[in-house]
């Protein structure tokens, strides 16, 4: 089988970036048939031939938009574990240059960026996400990627004020608090 | 005059349909509306942009020639950019499908040519016996076998092409299917004339209470597109864009094939007067795609043809019963002869179905009133049935919203145009253009050891990156709910 790219997603603890790992692994005819060289690629190619895209399906003021990307100069935001080889490189990818990114693409297809859309913004959108990487004609499979980093910190803080020890806290407060909880559990677990 | 032969003098054999809807017993009419009117009433109703991938199955040699200038002019891409001008400002377009069910990329994007020669159907005619073979040649195509009790429809039916030659796909339905076909057959009519009807559509909702969703299609005569390559004086008509006046649809009817022998379809409506096609530049098409995604016509009224609005009706009772197949459009008015074709004379006249005192043009401003062959060019251009209502836009939104519960599944499965429009990327793969990709011949000092090129020009690669279905609509929906739930801070 080819090259069968396997990646790790998720979001810095503090939301600012959006965090692409390779976990493929070497190629092992048994264990591992779509890992890295082998029979397939092998990992020593040149950072240039990584290309990242990723589609963000996202509501900007209750409309739905479904806008793909393609990340240019990842030399910026990509480090590789092993000296000779893009084999387990990890991106970080920051908040704004994403949302920038998205922006440039919505006024190219819209001719202006929705208004109440930031460009600029310091943390990753809560929104599912699609990622693909591309090594020279390999195409990985996409992940989906549901970041919810922000609405989860939101509940955290929620919860902490109406923990064990909040004794002048209301049964209605625990209630919302704890609802909430429930339906982020949900949201999670949108596949 | 009976049922029948009224709706043989329809312009649009989608009442048909509806009428064999109601004879199988579709159930549940009224539940489908609730459901419609549930989503197309809320306000939190905020439907995005749809594209569906369309294929066009074109059936040839029946008399008309889809190369008349040599090479092949009938081009799906210039039919939909007209159907997309129809449907601007309604977040709802239509793109040639690319990629054929067997993952092949299509030479001619959204184009399936059929041989004709080849389409046949054997059955039985009533009060004869023994079958008969029916050729799509020199019978055409029957909208329906049994139209009339008395007299059968000669011709291949429409559902017996359906059956044969829609591109299904078992559980993950992917096109809406076009079929364009040289004449269409609604049975004889008492003064000797055929029936009238030029085009024909599927209700998406009667197509899934039937469990026949191979029936779940729009066919079209080729004249019922546009205006055709040549007009009578044998000179090419101009390739026009859909706002300019004249159209060239790149079809032609003949009257002989090469051995000289007749092809009936030239004369059928009307011989060599009638052979330029309508001037309604994809127009009757849209008006199909309207029923595709749920519309019916305005306050569907089923009027005998001629009669005044409220009077005549035929089905009403039947087809109101269930509740499925009524507009109650706020922003919709019937006009006197809708169904069958409002006339270029009646236009200035007052419409007397309409509440605000309306003429019959203004009333019949919608896709989904019938006028699409009638009017000078310039009030053409003009109108009327030249746009969708802002409720019908939300009603065909709100039919791509629907499932259904499936007791097999135990749970709610997504109605064909959910499944089409989460599948449309089977059909047509996205594209993202990246800036750093070569495009041509590439100069090969700049191909590098590995066999891969850099800082050339762009081009155009494919990358899976589908759609995620109603994924996204749940997620912001829970996300929404949360976020009402955590206090201000």
């Amino acid at each position: 089988m080819a090259l069968d790219l396997k990646l790790n997603i998720s979001t810095t603890d503090d939301c600012r970036n959006i965090i692409i790992e390779d976990s493929t692994g070497v190629y092992d005819i048994l264990n591992n048939p779509g890992g890295w060289g082998g029979i397939n690629i092998d990992p020593f190619v040149s950072v240039e031939e990584l290309r990242l895209y990723i589609k963000a399906h996202h509501f900007i003021n209750g409309v739905q938009y479904n806008t793909t990307v393609a990340i240019s100069d990842l030399i910026n935001y990509i480090v590789f574990p092993f000296e000779d080889g893009v084999e387990g490189f990890k991106i970080s990818l920051p908040a704004h240059v994403l949302s920038t990114e998205l922006a440039n693409q919505l006024s190219f297809e819209l001719t202006e960026v929705p208004e109440g859309f930031n460009s600029l913004a310091e943390s990753v959108e809560d929104g599912i996400y699609q990622v693909v990487i591309q090594v020279g004609t390999t195409v990985s499979t996409p992940t989906q990627f549901n970041s919810i980093c922000n609405i989860s910190k939101d509940v955290d803080r929620m919860l902490s004020k109406v923990g064990l020890g909040c004794e002048d806290c209301n049964e209605s407060d625990k209630e919302r608090a704890i609802l909430a909880k429930s339906l982020l559990e949900n949201l999670e677990n949108i596949q | 005059m009976n049922t029948s032969d009224i709706l043989s003098k329809h312009l649009c054999g989608f009442n048909l349909s509806l009428k064999k809807g109601i004879d199988e017993d579709v159930a549940m009419g009224s539940i489908y509306r609730t459901f419609m009117g549930t989503i197309h009433n809320s306000p939190e109703f905020t439907p995005g942009s749809k594209v569906f991938p369309v294929v066009f199955h074109v059936l040839t040699h029946g008399g008309v020639d889809i190369y008349p200038s040599g090479v092949l002019d009938f081009d799906p891409a210039y039919i939909l950019r007209h159907v997309n001008y129809w449907f601007e400002g309604t977040g709802i377009s239509f793109a040639p499908a690319e990629i054929n069910p067997q993952g092949q990329a299509m030479p001619v994007p959204g184009l399936n040519i059929i041989d004709g020669n080849n389409v046949t159907e054997t059955r039985a005619i009533t009060g004869f016996d023994g079958s008969f073979v029916h050729t799509y040649r020199n019978d055409m195509v029957a909208i329906t076998p049994d139209f009339k009790a008395d007299i059968e429809t000669p011709g291949v039916t429409l559902e017996s092409i359906y059956t044969t030659y829609r591109w299904s796909i078992p559980e993950g339905e992917r096109y809406l299917n076009i079929f364009v076909v040289n004449r269409l057959k609604a049975g004889p009519q008492p003064a000797g004339k055929d029936s009238s009807v030029y085009i024909s559509s599927e209700h998406p909702y009667v197509a899934e209470q039937l469990d026949t969703l191979p029936i779940y299609n729009c066919a079209v005569e080729f004249s019922g597109l546009g205006r055709s390559y040549f007009d009578t004086n044998g000179d090419a008509h101009v390739k026009g864009e859909p706002t300019d006046v004249e159209t060239n649809f790149g079809y032609n009817y003949i009257s002989k094939d090469a051995l000289d022998v007749d092809y009936p379809a030239y004369t059928f409506k009307g011989g060599s007067g009638n052979i330029e096609g309508f001037r309604d530049r994809g127009r009757s098409l849209a008006h199909s795609l309207g029923h595709m995604l749920g519309l019916v016509h305005p306050k569907t009224e089923f009027d005998a043809p001629g009669s005044s609005c409220g009077s005549g009706q035929v089905l009403s009772d039947t087809l109101n019963m269930g509740g499925a197949f009524i507009d109650d459009l706020p922003d919709t008015e019937p006009t006197p002869s809708g169904e069958s074709g409002v006339r270029l004379s009646e236009f200035g006249k007052a419409n007397p179905c309409s509440a605000d005192g309306d003429t019959i043009f203004k009333s019949a401003e919608t896709h989904m009133t019938l006028s699409q062959r009638s009017g000078i060019i310039d009030t053409e251009l003009g109108g009327p049935s030249i746009r969708f209502t802002s409720a019908q836009a939300m009603w065909m939104h709100a039919n791509c919203e629907l499932q259904y519960y499936n007791e097999e599944a135990a749970g709610l499965l997504p109605g064909v145009l959910m499944t089409i429009l989460s599948n449309s990327t089977y059909a047509i793969p996205p594209t993202v253009t990246d800036p750093c990709a070569p495009v041509g011949n590439v100069d090969p000092r700049l191909i590098n050891s590995k066999g891969s090129v850099s800082n050339t020009p762009s081009r155009t690669i494919v990358i899976p990156l589908g759609d995620v279905g109603n994924k996204t609509l749940s997620f912001n929906k829970l996300l929404s709910s949360i976020k009402k739930l955590i206090p201000t801070k």
